[in-house]
């Protein structure tokens, strides 16, 4: 009888253990929730409020609110989020795709000069935008397109392909070679072989890669800055500044307006999200997907 | 339909500044409508060849010819292995994942640009072959171990390739799925009469399947023969091993009127003929199912030879371990710590008195410096 109060009371005991480490876990995740949340919410709440009651009431609190910055701004940001759609999806497709076909022919074959192409396009990747200002811009009105969208679509592609073949060869690297291989034998060529084996097996890193490069492009700042010379054709990310004027910033709208423009990669990012991840994890356990 | 010639083939791999030579010079020429076996243990070379006859690697130096087009040479591949025509079962099958197991099969045929009814006609007609119906609209990760090689073989054999390789094709497979796969692989092959190549480390696979058989060992091709040849007459020691259970054995020679006697302590061969052969020692292998091991019944301890042929009566042992195989019982005898294994047909226990007998006949003589081959099994026989 002792001893079976013992092992009941060590089962028990284990239990706790397990629970009480269940419960850690759990506040860790809702307090990172909480900090990731926290700059929605502000935006939310202060986006809400008048021009004078954003200035008077403290930041973290609601106060009276209305929906008029949100609706002064959508109106405003129409133009802008279309631009940017139309800046920035393209170049995410092309970059991750044409990125792919980089990373493909790199992992079909290992020579020393791949290599170094390989190690230029990673040294491309961390350029900053900054010191190509001029070529850029000379480089984009030689050929007629700045204030257009492929001009801007290309100067984007420029920095984008390299991020896309960079990405991409970190998970074709994890592609079992004898399905490419059986697929040879099965006498698919190059193309065959990249478009219905590679990128299907790939799938989950070339959505991981997508959702990057738009995001990151659609936070691009720089691009459309030098290149875009009328209203018309701004961008969203440049829209935003706009709020921010030299003769004082409005603040409420500020706030409405980065919770708009944030809106297109969060929900991209809420739909494809878990794709993200499983790409991430692919290439961490070296699972597909 | 093809001949397959390997002329004077070697492959050289470079990893840095290190070189590694898989394959040297090997010349080899595989009949049309054969079945032939490349055996060998791993890292001999034998999934080099293969890949080299597929196209997927080319040789350093050497040529490869179907019929008489040179398909590679020299470092390069003249053929890519996409015009190849060939068929190639991966030793992991390789299906593609992201495809149904019917889709898989049409893979090739689709590549070809085949129409969609030839394609559904094919498909199906292989899956009746291979007994894969039922799984066409799965995927490859929902069926058994088993049924995914026969989706590989089916989607090998779809574009009806000039022969067909097969890389180790069984050693994914439990005991009694490996049986019927072989049986299956040894069906299609007859009913559809296409040149197959297998390379396999199991000798099993090779006694099960292959009409012709080359060993491949340490890049060298080492012997080439039908499989019982190379079983009886290994051309080596190495060879011996390779094809099955083999006792390999250093023995002292005595010299007695022409003849000799091989001894290891107690275990003693006489009346053996031996031709020019100088070492005072001497290598001998004997399989287990030649040495024959009964429970000792002291009484018949004086007669020689108990049974028909050549089969003498080394003398009487201690039994060690035991091991029951398949109707049959591997009786180890420890002779001061040269353990060597015999065949019993009755149970025998640790610590049993047992006669040994040795089919002599059957016994192979290699030098003792190199290993290689003394061929006498003749003069035995006449002995």
């Amino acid at each position: 009888m002792i001893k079976n109060k013992n092992t009941n009371s060590n089962i028990n005991g284990a239990k706790n253990v397990k629970n009480v480490k269940r419960i850690i876990h759990n506040i860790i995740l809702v307090i990172f929730s909480i900090l990731w949340l926290f700059p929605i919410y502000v935006m939310v709440i202060d986006g809400l409020k008048s021009a004078s009651g954003v200035l008077i009431t403290p930041i973290l609190f609601p106060a009276k609110s209305s929906l008029g910055p949100f609706i002064t701004v959508t109106t405003a940001l129409e133009r802008p989020i279309l631009n940017s759609i139309i800046y920035t999806v393209p170049t995410a497709i092309i970059s991750t795709y044409i990125g792919a076909m980089a990373a493909f022919y790199f992992y079909k074959k290992a020579r020393m000069i791949n290599t170094l192409l390989f190690t230029i396009i990673a040294i491309a990747t961390f350029v900053p935008y900054e010191i190509t200002l001029l070529p850029l811009t000379k480089f984009i009105s030689s050929i007629g397109l700045l204030n257009t969208y492929p001009g801007i679509i290309i100067a984007m592609l420029i920095f984008y392909l390299p991020t896309g073949a960079l990405l991409m060869s970190i998970f074709l690297a994890v592609l079992p070679k004898t399905t490419l291989e059986s697929a040879r034998i099965d006498g698919a060529n190059d193309w065959t072989i990249f478009n219905k084996v590679v990128l299907p097996l790939a799938m989950p890193g070339f959505i991981s890669t997508f959702i990057f490069i738009l995001i990151e492009s659609w936070n691009n700042f720089f691009v459309p800055l030098v290149l875009v010379t009328t209203p018309g054709m701004n961008s969203a990310s440049l829209a935003l500044m706009s709020y921010t004027g030299g003769y004082g910033t409005l603040y409420n709208e500020s706030f409405a307006s980065a919770f708009i423009a944030s809106l297109i990669p969060l929900v991209i990012f809420v739909f494809l999200g878990r794709y993200f991840i499983r790409g991430f994890q692919a290439f961490g356990t070296g699972r597909k997907g | 339909m093809v001949n397959i010639k390997l002329n004077n083939v070697s492959k050289i791999f470079k990893k840095g500044k290190t070189e590694f030579k898989a394959l040297s010079n090997i010349n080899l020429e595989i009949p049309d409508n054969s079945f032939f076996g490349i055996l060998g243990a791993s890292g001999a070379g034998k999934t080099t060849t293969m890949r080299i006859i597929a196209g997927l690697e080319a040789p350093t130096m050497g040529e490869v010819l179907f019929d008489k087009t040179v398909v590679s040479k020299d470092d390069r591949t003249i053929i890519d292995p996409e015009e190849r025509d060939i068929g190639m079962v991966f030793q992991n099958w390789a299906l593609y994942p992201h495809m149904n197991n019917y889709e898989n099969i049409a893979f090739p045929l689709k590549v070809k640009k085949w129409n969609q009814n030839e394609i559904t006609k094919r498909v199906y007609e292989l899956a009746d072959i291979l007994g894969i119906r039922e799984v066409l609209a799965k995927r490859p990760g929902e069926i058994s171990g088993g049924q995914q090689q026969r989706v590989a073989v089916a989607r090998a054999l779809a574009k009806n390739p000039k022969f067909l390789l097969l890389d180790e094709p069984f050693s994914n497979l439990d005991a009694n799925a490996r049986d019927d796969a072989r049986a299956l692989v040894k069906k299609v092959k007859n009913e559809l009469g296409i040149t197959t190549i297998i390379v396999s480390h199991d000798p099993a696979d090779i006694f099960a399947l292959a009409e012709k058989v080359a060993v491949i060992s340490r890049g060298n091709l080492v012997q080439l023969g039908t499989p019982k040849d190379l079983y009886d007459y290994p051309s080596n020691e190495r060879v011996a091993g390779t094809l099955g259970d083999i006792n390999i054995v250093d023995f002292d020679l005595k010299e007695k009127n022409g003849y000799y006697d091989l001894i290891f302590e107690n275990f003693i061969i006489t009346g053996i003929k031996l031709n020019d052969y100088n070492d005072s020692k001497i290598t001998l292998g004997i399989r287990p199912e030649d040495l024959i091991i009964e429970k000792s019944t002291e009484i018949d301890s004086n007669i020689e030879t108990k049974y028909e042929g050549n089969t003498q009566k080394i003398g009487v042992f201690e039994a060690d371990t035991v091991n029951y195989n398949q109707g049959s019982f591997s009786v180890v005898l420890n002779i001061s710590g040269t353990k060597i294994k015999g065949i019993s047909r009755e149970p025998i226990f640790y610590g049993d008195k047992v006669n040994v007998y040795i089919n002599k006949s059957k016994i192979k003589l290699f030098e003792y410096a190199s290993k290689d081959a003394i061929k006498l099994n003749e003069e035995i026989e006449r002995n």
